[in-house]
């Protein structure tokens, strides 16, 4: 994936264990990038694609989680590539960055912000009272956020095809681009608001209400000309604060 | 993979909330209710707890889904909302299930910006552009665009506070001129 990783831990109580988790954490990416890279000709991907090796069992997971995702988004989400191959990259950095989270965890640490290549997870509060503040990125000017998102334990996902170009496809029809110029959701989980992300950006307009009711905590949308998609048409009454 | 940064602060502060709240902030000055009223800046904030936020100092209160706010740094001037080219409700009216609240005019390097935004409840469903910047030539560029992204074009990344970047996934090359190696370094 060739993704820079930023890690900020908050609350490991000397260096020495703060670092140690976070090279754990690391080693969790790095693997993850080795094994189940598509660029990579003998990847643990490209051998099962191959049929030189058996799914192991977290590549089992991987393609579940991709099957699902399929399956809700009606066939926009495929990790099969339109030229045919096998590609597990809109799954696997997910779900890799939510493992390298759970390390953390495993490391004591409950305060936490993971951000591999623009996703986001968070655990805990960087200082006490405060939630950690995700900027969104302004599609249309790096230096711009175009909002920000507070989250104490989730995650945010951000996809888009303003920084590599068309690099997603339209599982219903093989077509690479997206509806979306850039598409947000934030879950519980890092896995679920990857996916989810990468399913509203070629879902389009329709794909942000869609995410409300697959796990997203939240979602929003840029169109190529500029507008943002909400969730709108959100009738009945307001959820009353407090 | 690159660059393992990390940066640890040795302070354990005990208990820590870790209820999984969701806010998302929208900046920019909002009018209350009252249209004629003088607009101040304001931080709206939607929680599903009620929590408040602070930001540089200035307080916010939310309530149920409208904003009231106290100033901050964005100048703000008296708004006049265009209707022209919006579709929702008139800034600051309240149908039985949503909000709309109207920015003040915020200027921008490309030009006057003014957005509404529609609550329902705590979640934002809609956002409109009252104004739109003209004029200079890299303004034209943003006005093609139906709307800029939002008010928040004001909203450099340092006065956002932020503590991270989430964005379309980015290469190395992009990661050196982003924010978040911005943010990296800077912790």
């Amino acid at each position: 994936m060739g993704i820079p990783m930023s890690v900020d831990v908050r609350d490991l109580t000397d260096e020495r264990s703060a670092a140690e988790a976070v090279d754990a954490a690391f080693a969790v990416l790095r693997s993850a990038e080795e094994r189940f890279s598509p660029y990579r000709k003998d990847s643990e991907l490209r051998r099962y694609e191959r049929g030189e090796t058996a799914p192991s069992a977290d590549l089992q997971e991987i393609l579940q989680v991709a099957r699902d995702a399929s399956e809700a988004s009606g066939g926009a989400f495929s990790i099969r590539a339109p030229d045919g191959s096998l590609d597990t990259n809109g799954v696997v950095k997910g779900w890799a960055a939510e493992r390298a989270a759970g390390v953390l965890r495993e490391h004591g640490s409950r305060r936490f912000c993971l951000n591999a290549g623009g996703d986001v997870v968070t655990a805990g509060e960087p200082e006490p009272g405060r939630a950690w503040r995700a900027g969104v990125r302004d599609p249309f000017d790096p230096t711009r956020m175009m909002a920000v998102v507070e989250l104490r334990d989730g995650a945010v996902a951000t996809s888009g095809t303003y920084e590599r170009g068309a690099h997603v496809w339209d599982g219903r029809t093989g077509e690479t681009g997206a509806a979306l110029l850039s598409a947000t959701v934030v879950a519980d989980d890092f896995t679920t608001a990857d996916v989810l992300a990468t399913c509203v950006l070629v879902l389009g307009v329709e794909g942000v209400a869609w995410a409300f009711a697959h796990g997203a905590r939240e979602a929003f949308g840029v169109l190529p000309d500029g507008r943002v998609v909400t969730r709108a048409g959100v009738a009945g009454v307001p959820v009353p604060l407090g | 993979m690159t660059a393992a940064r990390w940066r640890g602060t040795l302070i354990y502060t005990g208990t820590l909330a870790t209820i999984g709240t969701l806010a998302v902030t929208r900046f920019g000055p909002v009018l209350g209710a009252d249209q004629g009223a003088p607009v101040t800046a304001a931080t709206v904030t939607s929680t599903s707890q009620g929590a408040t936020t602070t930001q540089g100092g200035s307080t916010t209160g939310s309530s149920s889904g409208t904003t009231s706010g106290s100033a901050s740094a964005a100048p703000s001037t008296t708004a006049t909302p265009s209707p022209s080219d919006t579709t929702t409700p008139a800034a600051g009216s309240t149908t039985s299930s949503t909000v709309t609240v109207a920015g003040g005019v915020s200027q921008t390097r490309y030009g006057p910006v003014q957005v509404s935004v529609t609550f329902s409840g705590t979640t934002i469903v809609d956002v409109q552009t009252l104004q739109s910047p003209s004029a200079e030539r890299e303004s034209q560029q943003i006005a093609q665009r139906s709307t800029p992204v939002l008010a928040q074009e004001v909203l450099a990344a340092q006065s956002a506070r932020i503590d991270t970047v989430s964005g379309a996934t980015y290469t190395s090359e992009g990661y050196r001129q982003s924010v978040q190696s911005a943010i990296d370094q800077v912790g």
